[in-house]
């Protein structure tokens, strides 16, 4: 069982169709390889002083991590903010919330050397596992090209079905290579993880997650962009960023835009 | 289900039976008393700092579900330093722990709102207050919430409307109004109910407002219902001990949820 690889010009139903049977879904060039040039040139300088900041067993020693991609990289937005990301997001979260948030943006570059990261499922940060419902999917940028030599993301197809406890053994997964400007989605059950870079040059990546609307966010970003930066962006990113309540009353703060007259 | 008698069972702090007999009241119950847990003195402290913020901003919030002869206000901590002795309350706390500790690494403040009910209020719709939540495990409480009265609630003047038991039902429609009690108590008493019990504010029908001060306190790692972030400024937040701090949401869930560069838990 592999992970499908569809074109941006495919029918997004059948995109769809293709994520919720497998729990991942690539995307190729859905934009074009200048927008992934000016997130990086955006990003490159907050890597350089930032990344090492949260390096640790699970993050790596040779990856940089930069977080508060908002208030970094304008041109994130139009990544952040897709029109078919929303899509996928809306198919598969909307079943089980009013609006979705995001979890988390995550600037990942993966350094020549980097060890393969352990498998994991990204909704592990939730205590509560509902088969059959996802907390959350992630979206997965190719800034470069994802090669197999160069740390590729590995998944296990089909592992958001899985009910084991235990991580799949690591001959389970593939690697999913994909051309700069492509995106690979999964679902937060799917067991994946970073691969090892055996390449002689960085890849770098950005994945940004989508949760629940009533559940706590992954990134604080109330914390990590400021207000009065937020606000600049268009209403889907404001909303995306909490600046929205779901279904009304549940993270209410005056000015919120879902009043509603019971 | 045996048809079993429900009540709210009073208890006194100065009485010292600890935590344990008040949270198997509170799981039997849904909602359990509590009097003398602080100084006179700390409510009228409370009552003080928040007087000119209800007459300032406490319309804010009027709408057919809150009301529209009460006065509301949200962001307590960010205008009454006193509140912090009521909503970190030791006893409170380690209920709070007690009940939501099986289900989470943390709880948090879901709300705090201070609620003034004016005379010629009428009865507020019972409800749960876990419903901003579209999930409900049976037995998992997702919340629990601290009521502090700030003057007496008496049956005249609106005190909190409580359906003993009902934390139990399952199905929405078996909910009986004539099941209702008044949770009257003396200014200080603590109300404590579980997020599945039904309750409701009274009609206002004396000649006084009454004033409540109601904390929620929810799994750690849900959405707060109240954006602390956006309604405490984080310079005051920050300027509270860390345990006022942590419930504020200056903290993250086991490491990795509500992330943010400078929480202390940063680690491997």
């Amino acid at each position: 069982m592999g992970i499908q690889t569809r074109q941006a010009t495919d029918d997004p139903a059948a995109i769809v169709e293709a994520f919720r049977r497998d729990g991942a879904v690539i995307v190729s060039e859905l934009v074009s390889t200048a927008l992934m040039d000016d997130v990086a040139g955006e990003l490159r300088p907050y890597f350089d002083k930032d990344g090492r900041r949260t390096e640790n067993d699970f993050n790596g020693y040779s990856t940089l991590r930069i977080s508060g991609i908002l208030a970094k990289s304008r041109s994130s937005a139009l990544l952040a903010g897709h029109p078919l990301v929303l899509r996928m997001a809306d198919e598969i979260l909307l079943q089980h919330c009013a609006n979705y948030q995001f979890g988390s943006l995550t600037g990942i570059e993966i350094q020549p050397g980097e060890n393969p990261q352990r498998l994991h499922r990204d909704d592990g940060i939730y205590p509560v596992r509902m088969p059959g419902m996802e907390w959350q999917i992630s979206a997965n940028w190719a800034l470069d090209e994802f090669t197999i030599e160069n740390g590729a993301t590995h998944v296990v197809s089909r592992s958001h079905r899985r009910r084991e406890p235990w991580p799949p053994a690591a001959e389970e997964s593939v690697q999913t290579p994909m051309k700069k400007g492509s995106v690979l989605f999964y679902m937060g059950s799917v067991w994946h993880g970073g691969g090892a870079n055996k390449s002689n040059r960085p890849r770098m990546g950005l994945v940004n997650t989508y949760s629940l609307g009533w559940l706590r966010h992954e990134e604080n970003h109330y914390l990590m962009v400021p207000r009065e930066i937020a606000e600049t962006y268009p209403e889907p990113v404001r909303r995306l960023l909490g600046y929205q309540s779901h279904g009304g009353f549940l993270g209410w703060y005056e000015g919120h835009p879902d009043e509603v007259q019971l | 289900m045996r048809a079993r008698k429900f009540a709210i069972q009073s208890f006194d702090v100065d009485a010292q039976v600890g935590t344990d007999p008040i949270v198997m009241a509170l799981r039997r119950n849904g909602a359990v008393l509590i009097t003398n847990a602080v100084p006179m003195e700390t409510i009228d402290s409370v009552i003080g700092e928040l007087r000119p913020w209800f007459d300032s901003e406490g319309k804010v919030q009027q709408s057919a579900f809150n009301g529209f002869t009460t006065l509301r206000l949200s962001g307590v901590l960010g205008k009454s330093r006193a509140a912090a002795d009521l909503i970190a309350h030791p006893l409170v706390l380690d209920i709070a722990d007690t009940v939501l500790g099986p289900h989470c690494s943390s709880f948090r403040l879901g709300s705090a709102s201070a609620i003034e009910i004016w005379p010629g209020e009428k009865a507020q719709v019972l409800h749960r207050d876990d419903s901003i939540y579209p999930l409900r495990i049976p037995g998992v409480e997702w919340q629990i919430s601290a009521l502090w009265a700030l003057t007496d609630f008496t049956p005249e003047n609106g005190a909190t409307r409580v359906v003993p038991g009902s934390h139990l039902l399952t199905e929405a429609d078996s909910l009986k109004e004539d099941t209702t009690i008044q949770a009257a108590m003396k200014k200080g008493g603590l109300l404590l109910y579980l997020g599945t019990t039904y309750h409701g504010g009274g009609a206002n029908a004396s000649d006084e407002p009454r004033i409540g001060l109601v904390n929620t306190y929810s799994l750690g790692w849900l959405r707060v219902e109240e954006n602390h972030y956006l309604t405490v400024p984080r310079a005051v937040a920050e300027s509270y001990p860390e345990p006022v701090r942590q419930l504020l949401g200056y903290s993250s869930h086991a490491g990795f949820l509500g992330w943010y560069p400078e929480i202390a838990e940063f680690r491997n």
